[in-house]
Parts: C-alpha cells; structure tokens; sequence
C-alpha cells in the first residue's frame, strides 16, 4: 500500500530496477535510473529553497525531463501545475497569475520563450530551464539544468507527507470565460490511478504508448497508473506523425495507449494501417469527449482483438469516472458505461432523484477521487461541488441496464479535439478586436475534431475586417487550438427580449 | 516550378492552415514552430497535393520531410521533378 504519488517509482525501483520504466527516442531508462535522476533533481530542487506546499509550473514538452521534474517536485511536497505549451503570453500570465508561482520549469530552450515570453511572466523569480544544449542566453533568473548528465546526491530526500496533501494543480477552462485551477491531492489522484489499474488489468507486463501531452490530467494519468502497475511507457514527443506511433507498437511491444476522438479520426484516415505489425496491442481507450458510434466500429474492424475501451472524466475527479467493458462494445456501443471502481457516478434530475431510462439529467460524481476545490475560487467550488457530489454539468441518460450515455453540456463550453474551449474566452478575443461590434462562438460538429469553434462576427458600423485577418488576430491571442474554424459575419445576433444571445439558433 | 516560387506558394499555404503572416515564416523554421499540429498536418498534405498536385505517400509522412519549411520545399521539388 501506498499512500503518495512519489513511492510510485520508488516501490518498483527496490523491487525491479532494471526493469524498463520510460523509453524515448530509442533510449531507455530503468526504475533505478530514474529514481536516481528524481532524487537529484529533488535535492537541487530543495537547495532553490522551494518548499513543502509552495507551487512550481511545468511548462514542458513531452521528454523524460517532465517526468522527472513531477515527481521530483512531488517527492518534496511541492503543488506541480503542469501548463499546456501551446498557451499564448496571455493565457500563461493568467494561469501563473492565478497560482502565484514564483518557480517555472521548462524544456522550452527557444530564443523566443526565453527572451520574449520570459521576460513578461513576473511572477516568476526562478526559471529553471532543462536542456542538454545551454546556448541561449537570458535573465538572471534563469538557471539551465541537464537532468541527463548532472551528477550529485541521490538519496531519498524523505520529507514527511501525507496523503491529503495537495499535489497537483490542473488548469481547466471555466464558464466565465478563465480557466479554474483544478487543486487535487495525493489521495485523490492514487485512488483513481488505483481503479483505472485495476479495471484496465494493468501489470508490469504492459507498456503504455503516450503520445498526448503531459500536461492534459489524461495523459498524466497514464503515466502514473503504467508506472504503478510496474510497466513501461513508451513516450512520443507528440502526435505529428501517427505512422510513427503505430511503427512504435511492434518496435517496442506497446500494449495499450490512449487517445481523444480526433486521435482516431486521424489514425483511421492512414491508409496503410493493415500493414503495421499491432500484435502486441491489448487495449485502446477513447477518453477527453464524445465519440461517435460509427468511428468505434471503425476502430473496432481497424483493429481486430484488441479491445477498445470509451471512457469519461474530468480534471476534477483525477481524471478518470466511467468505462465500458469492452464486453459491451457493440452491444452499449456509445456508451460511456458505468462507474469505475470506488466511484459513484449517478445521472440526477433537477429534483436530486437519479433519472429513470430515457430521462436527461446531470451527471454526479462521487470518491476520494473528487478534488479538494477550485483554487481562491470559494463561488465555482460551491457551485459544482455540492452534498451529493460533484456537478458536473454533463447531461446523461442512463438505459434500462444502467449504462450511461452523454447528450451534451449545461454550459457554454466547446470540446475540441479533447480539449475544453470556454466560448466566453474567445468571445472577449473576438470583441477586442477593434473592427469587432459583437462576437458570439458555438460549438459545430466535426468529422475530425468532435467539435469545432465557430465564430459569429457583428462588425463595427463602416468597418470592414476580413477573415483572415481576424483569424491571425486570434492565434496571436489564443492558443491555436481556441482559433475559430469557421467565421461567419452576420448583421446581428438573435437575443432574448433582455439582451440574450440564443445561441442554440446558431447551431 | 521553380524554387522560388515553390518556397512563396509554400509559405502562403502553411501561413493559411498556422493563421499566421507570411511575412513572419522564414525558410528554416520548423513547422511545428510555426503552429502545425497533428491537425494542421491533415491540412497541410491535403493543401500540398492540391496546390502543387502532387501525392504525399504514407512512408513520406516523417520528421525528415516535415522537419521545417526547406525540407519540405525540397520534397515538393523532388516530387514535382519526377511527375
């Protein structure tokens, strides 16, 4: 039994050291190197002065630097907030605003991240920056770290944690237009790596592909719950090229990996996907949205014996809530079945009675999985997390067999290619725009993203603004994956006698 | 076609799919700098086969040809040559 995020590596590393933990561009790392390099990394950490329950951000790519970092910041009880890399200045200053962090760490070794987007981030005073090739040079804050070659103490650092302690921080995007920073402790997060090792079978025999971003809650997550069952993980710098993955799967044994919707939209477009060697492949999983039916059939004729397995979360419960068993694949198809162990997943009427078949209600959520709250945000934490449980704002029907079935959101977010897209945030780009009189953006289906934005422009009386122009406003402003796909400029938007814009008439 | 022109007809199409200026793509940047994802990967070998009419194979899909804006001006212009 364990009972905090840093004896994950330790345990396996007394039991198994030479066993593989993390391969990454052909090299591999066993469990006793790995602890080693987190103890080192945890000491220097702890000669920077940072504290037990002080915040550290992870602005890292996928690389074994991240994986290093986490744990060694968890290991001496620090809160990590992993931060997607594809934020904008704007975006990243709020976020760091927002957790006051006074330490970074990032691999992102570029002239522009150093001596553009630097510079303007003042909260930070420590910028640890980890890379092999120190050429660039910045401000005193910043020191450069090669946690591949450094030597020096590797011992344990042993401080004293317990399992309420808070250990991460996940920011997710917010109704209100700025992301909420998801505050989830040691208890939450093992617990649910527990159930997902246990209902996935997972043992020291898997290896885990992960191609999606460390910083997204799904992809932390298999990396934690591969390294608790003892197993290895196969790490890609990202998802660019998807033939590369599947070359990983036969070149390294890859047993399972884990993807969002878009991820198999693009898998499934490779023409020559019959002639990979998969035979290693165990499991799939579909989390971070919706997917359709038909592209679960599709995957399910692309991938022969493997079982392919949709599931569903949130930040806020660590992440992971409910799975199909793939015994019901076709039967329940488009379903996202039922709780997982140690949780409760109920669909909850208006009225707080669970839903009878065919009725729409919201999904609740309760286990030690839930978070703690949102950070310095008492007003939303009141709001989701009630006394029976934690509202989710997804609503569900359930069938006479119990399984669950999602049919949209309570609120005005946009999930797009796995990831949640506050409208308002958009909206309050759009509108800055000086030609800009009133921006309303929706959610449209797309075959490849699930959803995508679209943008509803009203212009400025006389003002001509084009597209394109517009769009490159945006990507300056958003990270790319927020820019409208689609803009439509209209002569004014359909509101409610009080000023409401309907925006169910503009999907 | 020439190199100059594939170079300016490339810039235009990646600027198009990153919603960046043209004027901010320089020849060595790398794509995924520029703000190609996985995503903008579908558009960018749809575009290319479009814009320059020629078939992006599957085993082509790598970091060798999509490292950065002159690797894969150079592969436009090898597949062009032989078609």
């Amino acid at each position: 039994m364990i009972y905090t995020i840093g004896e994950i590596i330790t345990q396996t590393s007394l039991k198994t050291p030479d066993k593989t933990a993390l391969i990454f561009d052909g090299q591999r790392y066993s469990y006793r190197e790995l602890e080693r390099k987190i103890n080192q990394c945890a000491r220097k950490l702890i000669g920077q002065g940072i504290a037990k329950g002080e915040k550290a951000a992870l602005f890292i790519t996928n690389a074994p630097e991240f994986i290093i970092a986490y744990f060694a910041l968890i290991r001496i009880g620090a809160v990590v907030v992993p931060v997607n890399t594809q934020l904008k200045l704007r975006e990243l200053q709020y976020i760091l605003e927002n957790c006051q962090t006074r330490m970074l760490l990032t691999n992102l070794a570029t002239d522009s991240f150093i001596n553009q987007t630097l510079p303007h981030l003042t909260t930070v005073q420590q910028a640890i920056v980890l890379t092999t090739d120190p050429k660039i040079a910045g401000d005193g804050r910043i020191q450069f770290w090669n946690l591949q070659t450094e030597e020096g103490a590797n011992d344990h650092p042993g401080l004293s944690l317990i399992d309420a302690d808070e250990a991460v921080i996940i920011y997710t995007s917010g109704t209100t237009g700025q992301p909420k920073g998801v505050v989830l402790t040691h208890l939450n997060i093992l617990s649910n790596v527990n159930s997902i090792v246990h209902y996935l079978r997972l043992t020291e025999d898997d290896n885990t592909l992960i191609f999606l971003p460390l910083f997204y809650s799904y992809a932390l997550s298999q990396m934690l719950t591969v390294l608790r069952a003892g197993g290895t993980i196969t790490l890609m710098r990202d998802f660019l090229f998807p033939q590369r993955a599947l070359s990983l799967v036969g070149q390294e044994g890859v047993t399972g990996f884990g993807g969002v919707p878009t991820t198999y939209n693009i898998l499934l477009r490779i023409g020559n996907l019959p002639t990979y060697n998969l035979s290693s492949l165990r499991y799939i999983l579909n989390a971070g949205g919706p997917i359709y039916p038909a592209i679960i059939e599709r995957l399910l004729s692309a991938f022969p014996g493997v079982e392919i397995i949709n599931n569903y979360g949130c930040s806020e419960v660590a992440p992971r809530a409910t799975y199909l068993d793939f015994k019901y694949a076709r039967e329940k198809i488009g379903s996202i079945g039922k709780a997982i162990p140690n949780v409760q997943v109920r669909v909850l009427n208006p009225d707080g009675r669970e839903v009878v078949p065919g009725e729409t209600g919201e999904i609740v959520i309760r286990g030690s999985n839930v978070m703690k709250g949102y950070l310095n945000n008492p007003v939303e934490t009141g709001r989701v997390l009630q006394k029976d449980g934690l509202h989710t704002g997804d609503m569900a029907t359930i069938d006479e067999d119990g399984f669950i079935f999602i049919k949209g959101r309570k609120s005005d977010i946009i999930n797009c290619r796995g990831e949640k897209i506050s409208a308002k945030e958009v909206e309050a780009v759009l509108i800055s725009h000086p030609a800009v009189y009133e921006a309303a953006v929706v959610g449209m289906p797309d075959e490849i993203l699930g959803e995508a934005v679209k943008a509803y422009i009203v212009s400025k009386d006389g003002q001509l603004v084009n597209k394109e122009e517009l769009l490159i406003f945006c990507a300056r402003n958003l990270a790319s994956y927020k820019v409208p796909k689609v803009v439509e400029f209209v002569a004014q938007l359909p509101k409610t006698a009080s000023g409401k814009v309907q925006k169910h008439l503009l999907k | 076609m020439s190199t100059n022109e594939i170079n300016i007809r490339l810039k235009k199409l990646v600027a198009g799919i990153a919603n960046q200026e043209v004027s901010d793509i320089s020849e060595a940047q790398a794509l995924k700098e520029i703000g190609i994802d996985s995503i903008g990967m579908i558009d960018l070998i749809g575009g290319l086969e479009v814009e320059f009419g020629i078939r992006v194979a599957d085993e082509d899909v790598g970091p060798e040809v999509f490292a950065d804006m002159g690797s894969l001006a150079g592969y436009i212009e090898r597949k062009s040559n032989k078609s």
